[in-house]
């Protein structure tokens, strides 16, 4: 923690050694977050660098009143800013489909455990998030995953909060509908 | 299988927080790449500001000369030359608990201290109207609450110093003045007199104590202030005075940021639907019709201004033209027969090749000019011809089909707005402007033709 508030410090002072620390840090938690935002791999790692840029052009914005709570809000305040930044992209490509698939060096090898098996069908869930339209996707990841208000989704989205519960419903709808087929589906491959 | 919300929901999440998405493309001189980008602009000063000190830069010269002091206060530095610059007044020094940087007027003999709180203000003992005579004014901060305290000591306080107040050519009157906060710096005085021997020695800008600004390692701008003798009251404006001694707040609003950046153009591959009205013409005879043309257009933006755009338009036109345009050279009639004037209309597909500029462009719409050839290839025409033939006049309907294909023979001029219309793509309005270099059809009719293509285009992406 001592090692985190020090990184915290020398980010507000700008310093480039804490910034490169707290980069290296947070960079693959803040890559999970925009690529369920963002269709294509390469974009989002672009993305998330300029999210990252955002993020130490205004550390000074950045407080919190506890030190055991440091991490928790930093994380939480990276959050809000890749997923602004995602947003921000999403608009300005007007929200359009990306078609084709996701390429497999995308995801990282799974070795034979237990847990390998796990974050396989994580992925699958993901995958199947990532297909959606993205106003359905930007809805479901906005509410569901990284927890922002109706309110805020319309803000951001510039649309009504009728909008934005309707593109849940219609996203959770459309998961839902996937996931049976994939249960079904799976259920006769067993027999 | 019937599904919880909530269950999904935590599903869901948990899949986010693990799955397996490789992270190891990390490219940090990407970002200090695009930090330092960033940074730069920031420090680029605004160009009305720019203008703004062209404009102002010579009635400064002018004050400089008169001798105006712009005395600049700092803290930290300031302790390491305090002797330097005390020395050579003998000065005494006025000092409170909180690292204040206070002004000491010239002749002050004795220094007090009020209380810890309230800044110190230097006191000007022993100075008196009848000490000084003229006509200007020359003002120097007195504290108010003198002679309750002891000076505690000399610590990290230093006092800069007006010099050479005159006293033989000007009427120094000593004003009061007491200010109530630990983070305001005094004002240095500004001394004036009629003969403009009187100067304020400029005080070295200085780094700011961290105990004035009040965080930890913040660099505070140097302190400029400059404090005028009000001519009718002679009063210290000390609220104007002290307004830019506060920290400079460089504007990082990302509002502010996004006003600042060129619209961003998405360049590739579009594709869209448009419909217009025409108006055709031949010889700018009259029209007889309206007709109308639909279809689908393709184009690729190359550059920030420049796309290239091709289409298919299925198009109905209605014509009227003399006899006189219209040649008979490829329809088989009597070589007496007269032809006064046809009535006719085709049906025909309208291939266009044009290059567009665009302009104007604002986050929302843009404006562009187009240009280009287009093709026409006929499927099918009829005409209504009136002839006269034998000294008898008649009339007949002809119908053609697949009669001609006129390759790259008219010429495409337009103007156009768009306006993004968001998730439906961008609108276009554009007037438009055929104009045929040879003629066209089976009676070789020059026909110009009119329109407004009104349409929506949308990025295609592979």
């Amino acid at each position: 923690m001592e090692q985190l508030i020090a990184i915290i410090d020398g980010c507000r002072n700008k310093q480039s050694r804490c910034q490169k620390l707290l980069y290296e840090r947070y960079y693959g938690y803040a890559f999970k977050i925009v690529f369920r935002y963002i269709y294509r791999y390469e974009r989002s790692a672009d993305i998330v660098n300029d999210g990252f840029v955002k993020l130490f052009s205004h550390f000074e914005r950045f407080s919190y009143e506890e030190t055991e709570d440091a991490e928790k809000m930093l994380m939480g305040w990276i959050r809000k800013i890749m997923v602004n930044t995602a947003i921000d992209e999403l608009r300005r490509k007007n929200m359009i489909p990306e078609i084709g698939g996701i390429p497999d060096y995308v995801w990282e090898e799974a070795d034979e455990s237990e847990s390998a098996v796990q974050k396989l069908y994580y992925k699958e869930l993901i995958v199947l998030i990532k297909e959606l339209p993205p106003s359905y996707q930007v809805a479901f990841n906005m509410y569901v995953i990284d927890g922002f208000s109706h309110q805020e989704i319309a803000d951001k989205l510039h649309i009504s909060i009728g909008a934005s519960k309707s593109n849940l419903a219609k996203a959770r709808a459309h998961l839902k509908k996937k996931l049976s087929n994939d249960t079904q589906e799976f259920d006769v491959c067993s027999f | 299988m019937q599904l919880l919300d909530d269950d999904m929901d935590e599903l869901f999440r948990n899949a986010a927080s693990q799955y397996p998405l490789k992270t190891d493309g990390q490219d940090w001189d990407a970002v200090m790449r695009k930090l330092s980008e960033s940074s730069a602009s920031e420090r680029k000063p605004a160009p009305s500001f720019n203008r703004l000190m062209r404009w102002l830069w010579r009635p400064m010269l002018v004050l400089l000369v008169l001798g105006v002091g712009i005395p600049s206060l700092k803290t930290a530095d300031l302790l390491l030359h305090r002797d330097a610059e005390t020395s050579a007044t003998n000065h005494p020094v006025s000092v409170n608990t909180n690292n204040v940087v206070v002004p000491v007027a010239d002749r002050v003999s004795k220094t007090e201290v009020n209380s810890n709180k309230d800044v110190v203000v230097p006191v000007a003992d022993k100075v008196s109207k009848n000490e000084i005579n003229g006509n200007k004014d020359v003002v120097a901060p007195v504290a108010e609450k003198v002679s309750k305290n002891k000076v505690n000591s000399n610590e990290d306080v230093v006092v800069p110093v007006a010099e050479k107040v005159s006293k033989t050519g000007g009427d120094t009157k000593i004003k009061k003045l007491r200010i109530n906060n630990n983070n305001i710096y005094t004002p240095v005085i500004a001394a004036n007199s009629v003969n403009n021997s009187v100067v304020n020695k400029a005080i070295p800008e200085r780094t700011v104590n961290n105990t004035l600004s009040g965080t930890g390692n913040d660099i505070v701008p140097p302190l400029s202030i400059h404090v005028l003798p009000s001519a009718s009251a002679g009063k210290w404006n000390i609220s104007a005075a002290l307004r830019p001694a506060k920290q400079r707040v460089i504007s990082t609003s990302p509002v502010i940021e996004k006003m600042n950046m060129p619209v961003r153009v998405q360049k590739g591959l579009y594709a869209g639907i448009v419909a217009s009205p025409d108006i055709s013409t031949v010889k700018l005879q009259h029209v007889s019709k309206v007709g109308y043309n639909a279809g689908i257009v393709v184009g690729y933006r190359i550059s920030r201004h420049v796309a290239v755009e091709t289409g298919t338009l299925l198009e109905r036109k209605y014509y009227y033209s003399d006899g006189s345009h219209f040649s008979t050279k490829k329809i088989p009639v009597p070589s007496d027969m007269k032809i006064i004037n046809v009535d006719g209309w085709c049906n025909m597909i309208e291939i266009p090749v044009t290059v567009r500029y665009v302009f104007g462009i604002k986050e929302k719409s843009n404006w562009y000019v187009n240009g280009g050839l287009t093709s026409y290839i006929m499927n099918r025409e009829n005409y209504d011809y009136k002839y006269e033939l034998d000294n008898w006049v008649d009339t007949k309907t002809w119908d053609y089909r697949n009669s001609t294909r006129n390759w790259f023979s008219i010429i495409h001029a337009g103007v156009g707005y768009e306006h993004r219309l968001g998730a439906v793509g961008t609108l276009r309005v554009e007037p438009y402007l055929n104009i045929p270099v040879g003629g066209v059809g089976i009676g070789n009719l020059p026909i110009t033709s009119v329109g407004l293509n009104v349409g929506i285009t949308r990025p295609i992406r592979f």
